[in-house]
C-alpha cells in the first residue's frame, strides 16, 4: 500500500518522499485515487459506471478525487485520459458538483506541488469540461485564472496563460452565452492585464502571447462588458496600465464618449466606486500566506521575505505587489493586531520596490481610495491603510526590529507618498480634480473622526518636508493649520507673559496633564501654553520673592536692557548658590518664569538675525535679556553644580519652547570664537538633549526645522556652523565600517556632502582637528572628488610643521591633476591666476608649500603624477599672467630666496637640459629678478653704510659679518644644491 | 505520526533525550565536512525562541530552505560551548513537513544563552565517542563563547584550538 502511495506521489508531484512529507490534503487526494481503484480496478466501463453510480452520497467527493487524479496523471496514457470522461459521462449530473468541488481542490491545494506535465493535463480537462459545457466550470475557470497570480515560475505562468487565453477565445460563444460570471470576468481582467505589461514585447512574429492576452482582455471587457463595474476604480487602474496599447486607448475614448456602455455616468462616477472582487485577484496560495501574516505574525518580516522569495522574484513581481496592496486595502482587519499588521506589510511592499515606475505604481494603487472616497460606499478602514502607511513611515523607528528596511528610509517614504497624493489631487483627472479634492477632504474627515487629537502630530510631523506641509495645506485646509498665527490664546491674568509656541509651527495647543507625557513629547508635539501666575505659586520661598520682585520691577523700573540682562543674571546667581535647596522642578519652574518675564526673542514676521549681520559685527543683537540664561549655558560657570542647574533650566524651558536651543546655537555661532569654547558649548547643547530625552541628532534636526520655519534668515546663517560641527563629529567618531559605508554611499551619489561655498570654512576648521578626523576627512574629499581649485585657497594657510595632513593631501591632489596645464587657459580662472589673486588680496603663498612642490616634485615614473615639468609649467603660466602688476607681489614671490636657488638647482641639473630650453623664458625672469635683487640689496646695504655707520671699524665689521654671511649661505647652498640634486631625479618623461 | 507531544524549544533542558518538536527554519545553514563526516547546522525557531539545529550526517539531498517547517523526532539537547543545540543524531528523524505557515519569534536565542553548570560542566572527550551521536556543533565556532572570561569552561586565545579531530577539516 505504501508502495502504491509513493509511487502515485511521485507521478503527481516531484516531491523527495524521503525528506518531505506530503500535505494533508496530498495524502488524501491520493488515498482517494486509491480508494477510486480499489472501486473501479479490473471492471469493464459499464460496470465501474454502475458501481460509482452505487456509491454513497459522502463517498462522492472521493470518487471524483481519484476520478481527476486518474485524468491528470494520464499524460502518458491517452487512453485512460478518455476513459475518466466516460466515467465522468457515465456518472452524470449526480457527480457534477464532486468533480468541480475535486478540480477545485486541486488549484487550492496541490498546484505548487505539482509536476508540469499534470498541469498541461489539467488544463486539458478544463478545456473538455468547457466543451461538454459542464455548468459552473466557469467557477473553476476563474481559480485557474488566479492562479497565475502567485504561484508558479514565469514560465510556467506563461504557458499556463496562453492556454487559458486560447481556451476562452476557441470558446468565444460559450463565453458570451454565460448568464453571468462576474469572477471570471474581472479575474481575467486583472490578472491577464499586469501580464500583458509584464511580458516582454514579441521579438517575432511568432510570437503571439501578448496579442492573445490582448484578445482575450478586450472580448471580457467588450463582451461582458455589464460585469466590467464590479471593478469601479480598480478598472481605471487597469485602462491607465495598458492605455499605451492601441486597443486600450480606443476603449478609453470609448469610455469618455459613452460611459454608459459600462453602467456609469463618467470617469468620475467609475472613480467613487470600489472593486467587489478583491478576494479573487491573487491566487489562493498567495492570499492564504498573507492571510496568515495578517492573524498571526507580530512581525513580519521574515515571512514577508520568504513570500518575496517564493512569488515576487519573476518578470510580474512588481504587478504582484500591485495585486496585493489592492488585496489589503480591501481586507477589513478584525482587530488592532491586524490593522497593524496590514500596515507594516503594505510598508515593507512599497519601501522595498524598485524606485521609479514600479514605485509610483504601487502609490497610486494605495491613494486611489483616498481619490475617489465616497463615505456612502467606501469603508473608513480602506482609507486607513493609506493613512496607516504614513503614520507608520513617519514613526518608525529602529527599536521596532525592523531589519528589512533601513530605518531612515521611513520619513522619506512619508513624504513621498504625502508629495504624490498633494500632486495626484490635481494630476489624476485633471477635469475631476474638484471630486478628488472633495474625496480627499471627506477621506481625511473619516479619518479625523477615529484619530481625533493624535491626527495632528502625524499631519504636522516634523518629519514631513516643508514643501510637502505646503502641499497638504493646499489640499486639507481644514486639517492643517495655515500660516497665521493662532487666532486666541487663552490668557488666565491680562499682561502676563504667556509662552507660546512658534506661530510658523503649526501646532494646535492642545490641553495636556504634565506627567501623562514625556519631555520629549510635549515638546515634539504640543508645546502647551504656559501660564506664569500658576508657575509663580509652585515657586517657594525666597526664589519666589525674588522672581516676583523681578516681575513686578520689569517693565516699569528696568527700561534698559542690560538692567534687565542683570537683574535675571543677580537671580541666575541665587539660584546657583542656593542650589542644595532648591529641587529640579523648581530649577526649571524658575528658569520657565524667567524665560517668561525676559520675553520672547523671536517675534512673528522678524528675524532674529539683524540686517547686515557679520560675524565680526556688534553683539547688539545678543542684547535682548533672555540670552542671559542662554548666555550661561556658554559661559563655564564657577560652581560645578552650575552647569548641570543651567542644562535642568534649559531643558525645561525648551520643554515649553523650543526656540531656545536654536537660540542657544546662534548664540555659539555668534559670541564664541575660540574652537575649545565652542566644543564645550556643544557638549553642553548634547547635555541639553539628553536632559530632554532625545538624541543630539534627533534635538538638532527638530531644532533645524524649527528655525527653517520660524526664521529662515537665522536658518541659513546656522546651518553652516550646524553643518561643519556635525561633521567635525562625524570624522572624530566614525569607524572603519561607517565610513567605508558613507564613501560607498558618497560614490553611489546618495550623499553629498560638500558645497562649495562651505567647504573653505570646514577646510580651515579642519586643520585644527586630530590627526585621525583629519584623516576621514581627507577621505571624504577625495570620495566626493572635490577638484583641486577648491583647496588652493587653503595653500597660503598651510605650515610644513603643523598642516602635514593637509599639505600630504594637497599634493596628492595636486599629483593627480594633468601634466600640462596649458588646457587650463581656457578656463575662468587658472590656478597660476588664483595663485596671483590670492597675492594680490595679500595673502602670500607660503614658500613652504611651493618649494616642497619643487623639491617634492620628481619621483617614480607615471603619466598623473607631479613633476618638475609641471611645476615649472605652472611657473611660467604664472609668470605669463602675473608679472608686471602694479603691486609687484608676483615679482617678490618669484626673487625669493628660496626659489631662486630652487630654479638654479633645477638650471644646473644635467638632466634637465632639455627643460632649460623648453623654460627659458622662465629662467630669463628668474636671473632678472635675481639680478634686480642683488642690485637693490647692494644700493641698500651702501645707503645703509653711508647713513648709519662711517667709522672704518664698523666697515670692518659689516664686511666680516658679510663675509661670514656669505661663507654661510655659500655653505648652505651647497648644502641645498645638494639636497635639490638628490631629490631631483627627472625620468625620461620628465625630460622630454 | 508520534504519540509524543510536540515540544518546544522553550522547554528544552540540557541532556534531554527523545526530543520530539515542530520548527521552522530560519538560517539553513550549509553542510560543512568534519573528519568523521558531514554536520549541518541551522538555525530554526518556534512560537517560543530560536535555538541552533545540528544535523549529523545529513544526506546531501536533504537541501531546505528559510520558512520549510521541519518535523523532529528522536533528537537531544546538549551543551556546546555553554549554549544549548538540538542535535539529530543517527536515530533521529528530521523531515520537512510544510512552509511559512508557523508564527515564531526568534528571541530568545536559545543556544546563546548561558546555562549555570556550563562552566562547571568538563567539556566532554570525544576522542572517543559513541559514534556521531555526541559531536559538538561547529556552527558556533566564530561566535564568542559565553561566560566569563575566568570560568574554568572559558578557553582563551585560539578559539579552534584544542578541537582535535572534530576541527573543521576545510
Amino acid at each position: 500500500m505504501a508502495d502504491h502511495f509513493t509511487g502515485r506521489l511521485i507521478k503527481l508531484t516531484n516531491m523527495n518522499t524521503k525528506m518531505e512529507l506530503p500535505s494533508d490534503q496530498l495524502r488524501n487526494f491520493i488515498n482517494n485515487s486509491l480508494f477510486f481503484e480499489s472501486k473501479v480496478g479490473g471492471l469493464s466501463d459499464k460496470e465501474a459506471i454502475d458501481v460509482l453510480i452505487a456509491v454513497e452520497d459522502e463517498a462522492k467527493l472521493r470518487i471524483a478525487n481519484g476520478l481527476i487524479y486518474r485524468g491528470i496523471t494520464s499524460f502518458d496514457n491517452p487512453e485512460q485520459f478518455k476513459k475518466t470522461f466516460i466515467y465522468i459521462n457515465g456518472v452524470g449530473l449526480g457527480y457534477c458538483n464532486a468533480v468541480l468541488t475535486a478540480l477545485n481542490v486541486v488549484l487550492f491545494d496541490l498546484w505548487p506541488h505539482i509536476v508540469e506535465a499534470c498541469k498541461d493535463q489539467y488544463l486539458l480537462m478544463l478545456k473538455e469540461t468547457v466543451r461538454m459545457n459542464v455548468n459552473k466550470i466557469e467557477n473553476v475557470m476563474m481559480n485557474a485564472v488566479r492562479v497565475l497570480n502567485g504561484t508558479g515560475e514565469w514560465n510556467s505562468k506563461v504557458r499556463m496563460a496562453s492556454q487559458l487565453a486560447t481556451l476562452f477565445m476557441e470558446n468565444e460563444q460559450w463565453l458570451l452565452g454565460l448568464k453571468a460570471c462576474p469572477g471570471l470576468t474581472t479575474s481575467v481582467i486583472l490578472v491577464f492585464s499586469h501580464l500583458i505589461v509584464d511580458a516582454p514585447v514579441p521579438m517575432t512574429q511568432q510570437d503571439t502571447f501578448r496579442s492573445a492576452l490582448i484578445n482575450c482582455v478586450i472580448l471580457f471587457i467588450k463582451g461582458r462588458r455589464h460585469e466590467v463595474i464590479i471593478l469601479g476604480r480598480d478598472f481605471l487602474l487597469v485602462l491607465i496600465r495598458l492605455s499605451r496599447i492601441p486597443q486600450f486607448e480606443a476603449i478609453w475614448k470609448k469610455f469618455a464618449e459613452d460611459p454608459k456602455m459600462f453602467n456609469v455616468t463618467g470617469i468620475e462616477d467609475m472613480l467613487l466606486r470600489s472593486c467587489l472582487a478583491s478576494n479573487t485577484r491573487l491566487s489562493a496560495e498567495v492570499q492564504m500566506k498573507i492571510d496568515f501574516m495578517l492573524n498571526s505574525c507580530r512581525n513580519v518580516a521574515p515571512h514577508w521575505n520568504w513570500l518575496t522569495y517564493s512569488h515576487l522574484r519573476g518578470p510580474d513581481g512588481g504587478s504582484l505587489r500591485a495585486e496585493i496592496v489592492r488585496y489589503l486595502i480591501a481586507y477589513v482587519p478584525e482587530n488592532q493586531m491586524q490593522a497593524d499588521t496590514r500596515v507594516q506589510l503594505l510598508y515593507f511592499i512599497i519601501s522595498t520596490a524598485q524606485p521609479g515606475a514600479e514605485q509610483q505604481w504601487l502609490k497610486c494603487c494605495l491613494w486611489i481610495d483616498w481619490l475617489g472616497f465616497d463615505p456612502g460606499t467606501c469603508d473608513f478602514k480602506m482609507m486607513d491603510a493609506a493613512f496607516g502607511t504614513v503614520k507608520y513611515a513617519l514613526l518608525m523607528n529602529t527599536s521596532s526590529g525592523q531589519v528589512l528596511v533601513n530605518s531612515s528610509i521611513g520619513p522619506q517614504l512619508a513624504n513621498s507618498l504625502l508629495e504624490y497624493v498633494c500632486k495626484a489631487a490635481t494630476l489624476f483627472l485633471p477635469s475631476a480634480s474638484e471630486s478628488i479634492l472633495r474625496s480627499l477632504n471627506l477621506a481625511m474627515r473619516a479619518i479625523a473622526d477615529q484619530y481625533g487629537q493624535n491626527l495632528q502630530p502625524i499631519l504636522e510631523h516634523h518629519r514631513i518636508d516643508r514643501k510637502v506641509h505646503e502641499g497638504m495645506r493646499e489640499i486639507w485646509r481644514d486639517f492643517l493649520r495655515g500660516k497665521e498665527p493662532p487666532t486666541s490664546q487663552p490668557q488666565t491674568v491680562p499682561g502676563a507673559p504667556v509662552l507660546t509656541p512658534p506661530a510658523a509651527n503649526h501646532i494646535k495647543p492642545a490641553k495636556i496633564s504634565e506627567k501623562s507625557r514625556s519631555r520629549s513629547k510635549n515638546a515634539e508635539e504640543a508645546p502647551p501654553i504656559i501660564d506664569l501666575n500658576a508657575l509663580m505659586k509652585r515657586l517657594k520661598g525666597e526664589t519666589r520673592a525674588k522672581i516676583e520682585a523681578l516681575r513686578a520691577k520689569y517693565k516699569k523700573e528696568l527700561t534698559d536692557d542690560a538692567d534687565r540682562s542683570e537683574a535675571i543674571e543677580d537671580i541666575i546667581q541665587f539660584i546657583f548658590t542656593n542650589d542644595d535647596k532648591l529641587e529640579d522642578n523648581e530649577i526649571e519652574n524658575a528658569g520657565l518664569c524667567l524665560w517668561a518675564i525676559a520675553g520672547k526673542i523671536t517675534k512673528e514676521g522678524e528675524s532674529v538675525l539683524p540686517d547686515g549681520y557679520n560675524e565680526k559685527g556688534p553683539l547688539e543683537c545678543f542684547s535682548h535679556p533672555a540670552y542671559t540664561i542662554v548666555r550661561n549655558l556658554c559661559t563655564p560657570t564657577t560652581p560645578e553644580t552650575a552647569s548641570d542647574n543651567m542644562i535642568t533650566m534649559a531643558a525645561g524651558i525648551r520643554e515649553k519652547d523650543p526656540t531656545i536651543s536654536y537660540l542657544f546655537l546662534f548664540h555659539i555661532k555668534g559670541t564664541v570664537t575660540n574652537a575649545a569654547g565652542v566644543r564645550e558649548c556643544l557638549e553642553c547643547y548634547s547635555e541639553v538633549a539628553r536632559a530632554c530625552e532625545k538624541d543630539v541628532s534627533e534635538m538638532l534636526v527638530s531644532d533645524l526645522q524649527n528655525c527653517a520655519i520660524n526664521d529662515v534668515r537665522l536658518f541659513s546663517y546656522i546651518l553652516p556652523f550646524v553643518f561643519q560641527k556635525m561633521i567635525e563629529v562625524l570624522c572624530a567618531n566614525v569607524d572603519a565600517t561607517q565610513l567605508k559605508n558613507f564613501i560607498g554611499d558618497i560614490i553611489r551619489e546618495n550623499i553629498r556632502l560638500f558645497r562649495r561655498e562651505q567647504f573653505n570654512n570646514i577646510l580651515a576648521a579642519s586643520l585644527e582637528w586630530s590627526t585621525v578626523s583629519q584623516w576621514v576627512f581627507w577621505h571624504l574629499v577625495h570620495a566626493e572628488g572635490i577638484p583641486i581649485e577648491w583647496v588652493v585657497s587653503i595653500i597660503p594657510k598651510l605650515s610644513n610643521e603643523q598642516h602635514q595632513e593637509a599639505l600630504t593631501n594637497v599634493l596628492l591632489m595636486l599629483k593627480r591633476m594633468d601634466r600640462e596645464c596649458s588646457h587650463r587657459r581656457s578656463r575662468k580662472l587658472p590656478t597660476s591666476r588664483r595663485v596671483d589673486r590670492r597675492s594680490d588680496e595679500k595673502k602670500q603663498l607660503s614658500e613652504n608649500s611651493i618649494i616642497g612642490i619643487i623639491s617634492k616634485a620628481p619621483g617614480k615614473k607615471g603619466v598623473q603624477k607631479l613633476c618638475l615639468q609641471q611645476v615649472l609649467e605652472h611657473l611660467t603660466l604664472f609668470t605669463e599672467l602675473c608679472l608686471t602688476r602694479d603691486k609687484k607681489v608676483s615679482e617678490m614671490f618669484l626673487s625669493k630666496h628660496h626659489m631662486q636657488e630652487a630654479i638654479a638647482s633645477v638650471k644646473s641639473n644635467e638632466k634637465a637640459t632639455v627643460l632649460r630650453s623648453k623654460y627659458g623664458q622662465l629662467y630669463a625672469v628668474m636671473d632678472i629678478l635675481s639680478e634686480q635683487e642683488q642690485t637693490s640689496s647692494r644700493t641698500l646695504r651702501g645707503n645703509r653704510t653711508g647713513t648709519a655707520t662711517s667709522s672704518p671699524t664698523n666697515d670692518k665689521i659689516m664686511k666680516r659679518k658679510n663675509a661670514d654671511e656669505e661663507e654661510t649661505n655659500g655653505n648652505s647652498q651647497k648644502k641645498r644644491k645638494r639636497t635639490n640634486r638628490e631629490i631631483i631625479q627627472l625620468d625620461s618623461s620628465d625630460s622630454d | 505520526m508520534t504519540d509524543e507531544p510536540w515540544l518546544k524549544l522553550g522547554q528544552l533542558q540540557p541532556n534531554m533525550q527523545s526530543i520530539n518538536t515542530m520548527v521552522i527554519i530560519l538560517e539553513p545553514g550549509q553542510i560543512r565536512r568534519t573528519n568523521t563526516g558531514t554536520i549541518l547546522v541551522m538555525r530554526v525557531a518556534d512560537s517560543t525562541g530560536s535555538i541552533n539545529l545540528t544535523l549529523i550526517n545529513p544526506e546531501f539531498n536533504e537541501t531546505w530552505r528559510s520558512g520549510d517547517i521541519l518535523r523532529i523526532k528522536s533528537a537531544y539537547a546538549n551543551l556546546y560551548q555553554g549554549g544549548l543545540t538540538l542535535t539529530c543524531g543517527r536515530n533521529s528523524e528530521c523531515i520537512k513537513a510544510g512552509e511559512f505557515f508557523m508564527a515564531f519569534i526568534e528571541t530568545p536565542f536559545i543556544s546563546e544563552q548561558a546555562w549555570p553548570n556550563a562552566a562547571e560542566k568538563p567539556r566532554p572527550s570525544f576522542a572517543e565517542g559513541d559514534g556521531n551521536d555526541r559531536r559538538p556543533s561547529m556552527h558556533s565556532q566564530n561566535r564568542k563563547p559565553p561566560g566569563p572570561p575566568n570560568a574554568p569552561g572559558h578557553r582563551p586565545g585560539n578559539f579552534n584550538a584544542g578541537r582535535g579531530r572534530y576541527t573543521n577539516a576545510q
